[in-house]
């Protein structure tokens, strides 16, 4: 009696879900079962319920070479990377745009900063290009030779790319995090920054003891959102970016990268499965561990 | 409670999706045997119309009507990206010709050449019906050994009587066998033997003062004397078409004869010389060092482009901005007419190899026929209309209709050329693709690829035939070790073989990275095997 009070109460809530609910076991859950092609030998005329087992062996090419260390190694470091610089960067820039006074240059610098977000990877890759390349390169031809020196060979020097990378990543992302920062400081009431300059706060106090502290939530949430992504690379960023260039593999190639061109190169379903599998059972286990370090420290901000 | 919910919603949503996925498998697998049926019933009909005609004297084969049902067929048509405008016109005349001969309604897929690596298994995996597909400078073993294509042994033999025939006399089915069965059928090739040489146009080498020697095999030092001359003159532009982001091979092969990978790649090993009997690790020798040495000297003069290791534009589109001033090809007499194409002026050949014949013989072009066509049957009668003695459903398909795309300048030669005010840019039907059956009944636009020529080409090859020429080695149990050698390869390459990168640093690295793939354990296991015929023999 009690259970089915319950449910026509919530009905319509979940009636409300539905929709996400089914976009969501059609999108995530329904492909799942392409786990299987994994540990196939797969064979198209015999399908792939049909095909033969077998077993661990397309997970051994991931790892006779080193690139499944590699790979992680990557997606990992670099996802932490980007992390920390974001987060510093972006709350920085939110507080700065807040305390720009005038109206039109505030909205001017916002959408300045938000556009590099809009574009597509692809763009932004050939912009880099046109940085980058040998033979037209604006720093190589225009900077470095008037200088009097040495050009560079960028798409073939490896040591330039962790910091090309987390460059760029900076400058097309910042927009967005900025906004969303944006808005929880401008939620702040003004009454408190009133009260600490009646009783004399400077600015930098205002920002160290009334800022900071109230956008805490929003500040942990988005680093919650973020470390369950941390197994994730964005492949637009790792792919089009070094142009896919070989040479430059140990500091660009990640996870999301190697199945793409595991699957053009040799298109090898099985082993590409492989390698998406293996993304999948360590993705779980690092965001299990992750969450598990949040519920030691803190209890309340832990997703589950 | 809620929990509980959440719990039999999601186990009521696995247990659907297993029952979708089980219903989907078992009707692809229902749909397989129907399929097979379909073939076996239909070739029943057709052998019987195959003798009657066999009997009859030719003029009357001509006449023959087709009278049972029209297959419909599609049939994947590779260009360089674009395709031709008259595509339409084309097809409608080729189904003029062969609705009524042998029952065939054709469809061509159009599909950029580039793009045909990566969309037959997209395809083929999602069901899609095509039902002769053109694998074309990629790996056949891969579609072989996934069951993407299905065995032609049969098919062949019960309705394909001008394949069947011209397989007893050419290479056409070597390399796509997989126990005892055929996969793949390449077209019978104008000339066979492997070479390389270089294009050049006549008045960049005129105006440097070279004059090319016909049969002369020039080595990497006379082409960096030529280059040295060409920069001096041309400072802006790079010597050759050298575009090395996407190789998955080494270039090697272009300035070295009798290589011979044993209808391989050269990443499970190779011998390196018509008289060895010894499978190498090319990367491991003196000779590739000595290589890459030369490669990259030229790359710190300027031939190389500067970013040919990393660039998204293909050699061809340099060549046709004028950027490139020197085409790699293959050393056939016949690569002439299509080089001066893309240069738009007369071209000197420059022979960079002997020509040789190793282990795998055929042209690496393939027609096969994917798991999911609907009528194999069909499909093959189209294909077996390409390789007949009159060439006319060839050159339909290859240069379109007769007084549109092209005239008729000198039947006996069959010599023919653009009508008047036409040429390659303007004409509405021109890719110049030669995959299409029967080539040595080609139409041809230049003397340099008369007949004669290309035959004198083949006797030249034929004179060195390598000591693997008839073997052809099963990568079968070293299948994970090549897939990590060929992502290694994928990866230094590039750099490498463009000289973008001093070889003194990087190539110990890719030794290094080769040997924990397993690079010497794939070679040993291919010199078993070689040695193992070689004792038959």
């Amino acid at each position: 009696m009690n259970k089915s009070r319950k449910l026509r109460r919530y009905l319509p809530l979940y009636l409300m879900a539905l929709p996400c609910l089914i976009y969501i076991f059609c999108n995530n859950y329904l492909p799942m079962f392409g786990i299987i092609i994994a540990f196939k030998k797969l064979n198209f005329a015999k399908g792939i319920f049909g095909s033969p087992w077998n077993g661990f062996n397309n997970f051994k090419f991931l790892f006779t070479t080193q690139d499944a260390w590699v790979i992680t190694r990557n997606t990992v470091l670099y996802n932490v990377v980007f992390i920390i610089v974001g987060m510093i960067c972006s709350i920085t820039v939110a507080i700065l745009l807040n305390e720009i006074r005038s109206k039109t240059a505030g909205k001017f610098y916002q959408s300045a900063i938000l556009i590099p977000h809009l574009m597509s990877w692809v763009i932004v890759s050939y912009i880099a290009y046109a940085l980058l390349s040998n033979e037209t390169g604006l720093i190589n031809n225009s900077i470095l030779k008037s200088m009097g020196k040495e050009v560079v060979n960028w798409y073939g020097e490896k040591r330039y790319w962790p910091f090309i990378l987390v460059f760029v990543n900076q400058w097309k992302g910042i927009g967005f995090s900025t906004i969303v920062y944006l808005s929880s400081i401008v939620g702040i009431s003004q009454d408190y920054y009133e009260a600490a300059r009646i009783d004399g706060a400077t600015k930098w106090q205002q920002i160290r003891y009334i800022t900071l502290p109230l956008i805490k939530p929003t500040v942990i949430t988005l680093l919650i959102l973020s470390l369950g992504r941390i197994f994730n690379s964005d492949f637009g960023l790792f792919y089009q970016l070094p142009r896919n260039s070989g040479i430059l593999y140990d500091v660009t190639n990640t996870i999301d990268v190697y199945v793409y061109n595991a699957l053009m190169n040799n298109n090898d379903f099985a082993k590409s499965s492989a390698a998406s599998v293996y993304q999948a059972v360590v993705g779980f286990v690092l965001v299990l561990t992750t969450n598990g370090i949040i519920r030691k420290v803190d209890r309340e901000n832990a997703l589950f | 409670m809620k929990r509980r919910l959440t719990a039999l919603a999601l186990s009521a949503a696995m247990a659907l999706s297993l029952a979708a996925c089980g219903s989907s498998g078992n009707s692809t697998s229902a749909g397989a045997p129907a399929q097979e049926t379909a073939v076996q019933e239909a070739p029943a009909e057709e052998s019987a119309g195959a003798q009657e005609s066999e009997d009859a004297d030719p003029a009357a084969r001509e006449d023959e009507k087709w009278t049972g049902e029209i297959s419909h067929i599609s049939m994947t048509y590779l260009t360089f990206g674009q395709t031709p405008a008259d595509m339409d016109k084309v097809v409608a005349k080729i189904n003029e010709l062969t609705i009524p001969k042998i029952g065939v309604e054709i469809e061509f897929v159009p599909l950029g050449i580039y793009d045909s690596l990566a969309q037959y298994p997209l395809w083929i995996s999602s069901g899609e019906n095509v039902d002769l597909i053109n694998i074309a400078f990629q790996d056949i073993s891969t579609y072989i050994n996934q069951g993407l294509i299905i065995p032609l042994n049969d098919i062949v033999a019960s309705s394909a009587p001008n394949i069947s025939k011209m397989m007893q006399e050419y290479p056409l089915v070597d390399g796509s066998y997989k126990d005892g069965e055929f996969y793949g059928i390449s077209p019978r090739a104008q000339t066979y033997g492997s070479g390389s040489s270089i294009m050049i146009p006549r008045r960049v080498l005129d105006s440097v003062g070279v004059v090319p020697e016909e049969d002369h095999i020039y080595s990497m030092e006379e082409l960096g004397e030529i280059f040295a001359k060409e920069k001096e003159a041309f400072p802006d532009q790079y010597m050759m078409d050298l575009v090395t982001s996407s190789i998955t091979g080494s270039r090697y092969g272009f300035y070295n004869s009798g290589l011979d990978a044993l209808g391989t790649t050269n990443s499970s090993g190779l011998l390196m010389g018509k008289n060895s009997t010894e499978v190498k690790n090319l990367y491991a020798t003196e000779e590739y060092a000595a290589y890459l040495n030369t490669i990259r000297d030229w790359y710190q003069k300027g031939y190389i482009h500067p970013d040919a290791a990393t660039t998204s534009q293909t050699g061809t589109e340099w060549l046709t901005g004028g950027v490139a001033l020197g085409n790699f090809v293959g050393g056939e007499p016949n690569q002439l007419y299509g080089a001066e194409n893309l240069f738009g002026e007369p071209c000197y050949q420059l022979q960079t190899v002997e020509p040789f014949m190793p282990a795998k013989a055929s042209s690496g072009a393939f027609w096969s026929i994917p798991i999911t066509s609907k009528d194999p049957e069909g499909a093959m009668r189209f294909l077996d209309l390409m390789y007949d003695d009159t060439g006319e459903l060839l050159n339909l398909i290859l240069w379109g209709i007769e007084g549109e795309h092209y005239v008729m300048v000198d039947p006996a030669e069959d010599l023919i050329g653009f009508p008047e005010g036409i040429d390659s840019t303007t004409s509405g039907y021109y890719v110049s693709f030669g995959f299409y059956g029967n080539r040595a009944k080609e139409y041809i636009w230049d003397m340099s690829s008369s007949h004669a020529r290309c035959q004198a080409y083949t006797d030249w090859a034929m004179q060195n035939k390598t000591k693997g020429y008839g073997f052809c080695y099963d990568p079968s149990n070293y299948a994970d070790q090549i897939a990590a050698i060929n992502a290694v390869e994928a990866q230094y390459l590039p750099v490498l073989e463009s000289g973008s990168a001093d070889p003194a640093k990087i190539l110990p690295e890719f030794l290094q990275k080769l040997d924990a793939a397993g690079i010497n354990e794939v070679i040993a296991d291919k010199q078993a095997q070689f040695d193992e015929w070689l004792a038959q023999q």
